[in-house]
């Protein structure tokens, strides 16, 4: 049908954590691809804003999404550490498929220089860069 | 199917049918700056305007996030529907604790008009969820659980847009339009 929304392009715009949820959608999108094939097929382009992409090991990776939550919200709830190394797992594990993805469409990734505030606890900088050394590799 | 308008509250020109461009097209032509949901089998029992952080998680089958569609004011409903079948789709996801896609600049028609190609014929969809690290027993696999929420809800929207437009494109409709053409 000539005006069929389904073949509509569609650009993502993410901001922060919000990349990760569209991370996962993509991903999970192209894992179903005979269910989801046409949005796939019409993501125009991805805007990742201050996201969190990939770092070395599940710690840091868990570390960096941490400092961004903290730079969000002000208090992060309390996350038990046998989940610490479990979600770092997970966020690596993410930055893996999507990375694996191949996404033929361009892919932005931007993020602030400037230190952000967060929480003042004595063993923490207070100032740091929540989005700083992304390893992300733009135009993916 | 419906749709369910989440403001103004007057809803007296709205028509319930099971089309939901319609709502928000004589919504337009209100015109009003209205934010409409574009939600499946019931998701819109939700409270009216909940936010984020808010939006209750299990009063919704699908999921517990939503896909608010935003459109701006416009003079005249055939200009509106034209523009919503040329239209491509921007969706704001946001952060958690993070300013609301309303308030983002890709959201403003005013930014969207300095795009090239008619950036401001452009649906705007923002996705809004609750924070998942507000429950008891907060992990990233509730986080990453929204990605199949933002799926389906896109898929949803993009299923929901084709069956109403399907309906909308009628011969009635080209005559609309060739009568605007000569006389607006």
């Amino acid at each position: 049908m000539l005006y069929q929304t389904t073949n509509k392009p569609i650009l993502l715009v993410c901001h922060s954590l919000g990349g990760i949820i569209a991370k996962q959608a993509l991903c999970v999108a192209n894992k179903q691809f005979p269910r989801y094939g046409s949005i796939v097929n019409s993501i125009a382009g991805v805007i990742f804003l201050s996201t969190p992409h990939r770092y070395g090991d599940k710690t840091t990776n868990f570390n960096r999404f941490r400092g961004l939550l903290e730079g969000t919200i002000g208090k992060v709830p309390k996350i038990p550490n046998a989940s610490v190394e479990q979600d770092g797992a997970m966020l690596l594990d993410l930055a893996d498929r999507f990375e694996g993805l191949s996404l033929r469409t361009p892919v932005l990734s931007v993020y602030e220089l400037k230190e952000s505030k967060t929480s003042s606890t004595p063993l923490r900088l207070k100032y740091q860069h929540v989005g700083s050394e992304s390893p992300f590799r733009a135009g993916n | 199917m419906h749709i369910t308008p989440q403001e103004p509250s007057t809803t007296s020109h709205r028509l319930q049918l099971p089309l939901p461009h319609y709502s928000f097209i004589l919504a337009w032509a209100e015109g009003a700056l209205v934010f409409d949901k574009l939600s499946d089998h019931g998701l819109n029992n939700q409270v009216p305007g909940c936010g984020p952080s808010s939006c209750a998680a299990s009063s919704n089958p699908r999921g517990p996030g939503r896909l608010r569609v935003s459109e701006p004011r416009r003079e005249a409903h055939l200009n509106t529907l034209l523009t919503l079948i040329s239209a491509f789709s921007i969706v704001l996801i946001p952060g958690i604790g993070t300013t609301s896609p309303e308030n983002w600049p890709f959201a403003s028609r005013t930014w969207l008009a300095t795009l090239p190609d008619a950036g401001d014929g452009a649906r705007i969809l923002a996705y809004e969820y609750p924070s998942p690290f507000t429950i008891h027993n907060p992990s990233c696999e509730s986080l990453l659980m929204l990605g199949y929420d933002l799926l389906q809800h896109l898929n949803d929207v993009r299923s929901q847009a084709d069956q109403s437009l399907a309906s909308v494109i009628t011969p009635e409709f080209f005559l609309k339009r060739f009568i605007c053409r000569h006389t607006c």
